[in-house]
């Protein structure tokens, strides 16, 4: 399964160095993965509501190029299952389709009162279609 | 990141400020935001401690890692612990907890580690470690 979203850099996301601070891949990277998730029909406050909360466990950047102010660039994923528990989303972003910029591999599980819970069957549907 | 890594680990802590904003819908701290904690804490560590000599020489990231433990809530009494945990030529490690004392009790809410490299931005290509800075980060914390 793969997915991709369009993006552009705003003037606000950018550091003193000129370029994009670290931390705000972060934010393109979770809003790439909700878009997914939404594209797929899975809405987080109704998830939420049910008492089932999917949350990042775990996060790994490699920072390759920098974006600065005005670059157009996609963020893609794939996703994958790994055991009962663990959705692994792989994500990349490439400025203009061609210039890769970092990879990132994000961790994710269910919960439900904190402690990590098999998503109920419409989750894993959703997720495989 | 190192395996059974503790406080006892660590000789640098530094208060982390939680703002209101940095809130997600369920009333936790973002994902995003902990790049930030940890941006502030090495910040913090190279001013205080390393004495970075920022018009000499810069830092760029080359890779980051999360391990998200427990929520962090507006409320938490937050520190970052820091540490050098490697060294190399150019490039050096510094690993990361987030730490909430809350009535005394130490709870670990997040794991990390950066890679960094020196960038000279003159030349605009990565450069050696300055030689004092890294003396200073060997001899802090006994590499």
């Amino acid at each position: 399964m793969s997915f991709s979203l369009n993006f552009e850099v705003r003037d606000y996301e950018c550091d003193m160095q000129g370029i994009v601070n670290n931390a705000v891949y972060q934010n393109y990277l979770e809003h790439a993965r909700h878009k997914f998730l939404q594209s797929v029909g899975l809405d987080f406050a109704q998830l939420h509501h049910e008492g089932i909360d999917p949350v990042v466990y775990r996060i790994e950047i490699d920072y390759k190029k920098s974006l600065k102010s005005g670059d157009v660039f996609s963020v893609s994923l794939t996703m994958e299952r790994e055991g009962n528990l663990k959705f692994i989303f792989n994500q990349s972003i490439f400025k203009n389709n061609t210039e890769l910029i970092l990879k990132a591999k994000v961790v994710a599980v269910f919960t439900a009162n904190g402690k990590p819970i098999v998503p109920p069957q419409k989750v894993i549907d959703a997720l495989a279609y | 990141m190192s395996k059974n890594i503790s406080l006892n680990d660590f000789k640098y802590k530094t208060p982390i400020p939680i703002r209101f904003s940095d809130m997600d819908l369920f009333g936790h701290a973002n994902n995003a935001i902990f790049l930030t904690y940890f941006e502030q804490a090495r910040s913090n560590y190279w001013n205080e401690i390393i004495k970075w000599d920022w018009n000499a020489m810069g830092i760029i990231l080359a890779k980051a890692e999360v391990e998200f433990l427990k929520p962090i809530v507006l409320n938490d009494e937050l520190f970052a612990y820091v540490r050098t945990s490697r060294i190399g030529n150019s490039s050096w490690d510094i690993e990361y907890l987030l730490v909430t004392h809350n009535n005394d009790e130490a709870v670990i809410k997040a794991k990390g580690k950066t890679i960094q490299v020196c960038f000279d931005y003159k030349s605009n290509q990565s450069a050696p470690i300055p030689e004092r800075e890294k003396q200073t980060m060997i001899n802090f914390d006994g590499l």
